[in-house]
C-alpha cells in the first residue's frame, strides 16, 4: 500500500484517540484506586466491604458490558447521554479501578507492621506514615503487577470501537478493507511492540529498585 | 519524667501487666529484666501508647499522655529489631521524622543529622541503605534517629538481641552515657541481667505481671 499523508493521518488520529484514552485512563484511575485500596485496608468496614463488592462486580463481568451498559443503558434507564469517548473514558477508569486497587491493596497489605509502629514512634501520623512510609513501598512492591495492568489497557482498548469511536486498531482495519492491503496491521504489530516494549523497559526499572528494598528485608 | 501508676493490661483474659507503677528520672537509667514473654516489651509499647492500657496513668513530664499526645513525642522508642525504613538511607530515616514531625528546615536538619550520626559513631554511614549496615550499625542508626527527635527520655527494647558479646557492653556503655550527658530519663527492658546491673541507677525484674525492685 502507498502510504500517502492521508492514510498516514488517518492512521495517526485513530493512534491519538487511543494513546488519549490510555493516558487519561491511567492518569485518573491511578489515585483513584490508591483511595480505594486504602480505604478497603483502612479499619471502616462498611466502607471497606462495599468496595470489596465493587471491586469484584467490576472484576467479574466482561469490559465490553461494561461498555455497552454505561454507552447504551444509561440513556435508557438514567437518560444519561455520554458521548462515545467519555463512555469509553469512564468504563476504562472503573474497570482498571477496580483491577489496579486490588493490585494496590496487595502492596499495602505487605507493608509490615512494624513499619507503621516504627512511624508512631516517632510521631509520624497515620496519614504522614502512609503517605511517606506505606505508599511508595506498596507502589514499589506492586510495580510489576501495575506494569502489567498498564499494558492491559492498551491492549483492550480496541473495544471502544465497537461504541463508533476511531481509535488505532480500527482505522487499521479499514485501511485494509479499502486496499486489501495488511501492512497497516503490520504497522500496528511494531507500534504496539515498540510501545508495549518501552513500558516493560519502565517498568523493570522501577522493579530493578525494589531489589533493594526486599534486600533491605531480608537483612532487619 | 516517666512516670506510671498502677497499669494493668490484658491480651484475650490474660492479664500480662499487673498494677505496675514505676518512675523514671532524667539522667537516670532504669533496666526492667525478666525471661522473654512476661511483657517487658507490652509494658514499653504502653508507655508509648502504642498498646493501649486497661487502667492506670502514664504521665510525660506531669502531663497524662491520654490528654496530650503530642506529649509523647519527647520518649524516643528504640525497637528490638530496630525498626529502620528499607527504603531509606541512614541520612533519610533521621531526616523525614525531622521534616515532618518536628518541621524544621534543610539546613538545620542536615546540622542535626552530622551531630547525632557523629555522636553514635556513624557518620561515615550516612548515606548507606539499613541492608548495608551491620546489627551494631543499624542499631546505632537507630538511636540516632530516636536523638534527633530531641527526647528527653528512651525507652530501649532489648537493645542487645541481635549483638555481639563486645557490642552488648558497648551499648549499654552508650546507653549510660546519653542518659548523663544529655540527662535523658532511660528505661531498658533487657534480659541481660550482668550488664543491666552493671549500667543501671535501678532493676527492676517483672514476673507473672508484677514489677519487682532488684537493686
Amino acid at each position: 500500500m502507498e502510504y500517502t499523508g492521508q492514510t498516514i493521518n488517518y492512521l495517526l488520529q485513530g493512534a491519538v484517540v487511543t494513546l488519549e484514552l490510555w493516558m487519561l485512563t491511567i492518569i485518573i484511575s491511578i489515585p483513584i484506586a490508591t483511595i480505594v485500596a486504602l480505604i478497603r485496608s483502612g479499619n471502616n468496614k462498611f466502607s471497606g466491604k462495599l468496595l470489596t463488592l465493587f471491586t469484584n462486580l467490576i472484576r467479574g463481568t466482561p469490559l465490553m458490558l461494561q461498555l455497552y451498559v454505561i454507552y447504551f443503558a444509561l440513556p435508557l434507564f438514567f437518560n444519561i447521554t455520554l458521548d462515545a469517548f467519555d463512555a469509553a473514558l469512564i468504563t476504562f477508569v472503573i474497570s482498571w479501578v477496580a483491577y489496579m486497587n486490588e493490585t494496590l491493596r496487595v502492596g499495602i497489605k505487605s507493608i509490615e507492621r512494624w513499619q507503621y509502629d516504627s512511624a508512631q514512634a516517632l510521631g509520624m501520623t497515620y496519614y504522614q506514615t502512609i503517605w511517606y512510609i506505606v505508599l511508595p513501598q506498596a507502589y514499589w512492591r506492586s510495580s510489576a503487577a501495575i506494569t502489567n495492568d498498564i499494558i492491559n489497557i492498551m491492549y483492550n482498548l480496541p473495544i471502544v470501537a465497537t461504541i463508533g469511536l476511531e481509535e488505532l486498531l480500527k482505522n487499521a482495519k479499514v485501511l485494509v478493507v479499502r486496499t486489501f492491503d495488511f501492512s497497516p496491521f503490520l504497522l500496528l504489530a511494531i507500534f504496539y511492540l515498540l510501545f508495549n516494549g518501552l513500558i516493560i523497559f519502565v517498568g523493570k526499572k522501577v522493579e530493578n529498585k525494589l531489589t533493594k528494598f526486599k534486600l533491605a528485608e531480608t537483612r532487619i | 519524667m516517666i512516670e506510671i501508676k498502677n497499669i494493668y493490661k490484658s491480651y484475650f483474659k490474660n492479664t500480662i501487666l499487673k498494677d505496675i507503677s514505676l518512675e523514671v528520672s532524667k539522667g537516670e537509667v532504669v533496666s526492667v529484666v525478666g525471661p522473654s514473654g512476661v511483657g517487658k516489651t507490652t509494658l514499653l509499647r504502653c508507655i508509648k501508647l502504642l498498646d493501649g492500657i486497661d487502667s492506670g496513668s502514664i504521665n510525660i513530664g506531669g502531663v497524662d499522655v491520654r490528654n496530650s499526645r503530642n506529649i509523647l513525642n519527647k520518649v524516643g522508642y528504640v525497637f528490638q529489631d530496630l525498626y529502620l525504613f528499607p527504603n531509606f538511607t541512614v541520612k533519610d530515616n533521621i531526616d523525614l521524622p525531622l521534616r515532618v514531625v518536628r518541621k524544621i528546615d534543610k539546613d538545620q536538619r542536615n546540622k542535626i543529622i552530622d551531630l547525632v550520626l557523629d555522636q553514635v559513631g556513624i557518620l561515615d554511614k550516612k548515606f548507606n541503605y539499613p541492608y548495608q549496615l551491620s546489627g551494631g550499625q543499624q542499631q546505632r542508626a537507630a538511636i540516632a534517629r530516636t536523638l534527633a527527635m530531641s527526647p528527653e527520655a528512651i525507652l530501649f527494647d532489648e537493645p542487645t538481641s541481635a549483638l555481639d558479646n563486645n557490642l552488648r557492653e558497648k551499648t549499654f556503655v552508650l546507653i549510660k552515657d546519653l542518659a548523663k550527658t544529655q540527662n535523658l530519663a532511660i528505661m531498658v527492658v533487657t534480659h541481660e541481667t550482668t550488664l543491666a546491673e552493671k549500667y543501671s541507677d535501678r532493676i527492676f525484674s517483672l514476673e507473672n505481671g508484677l514489677l519487682n525492685l532488684i537493686t
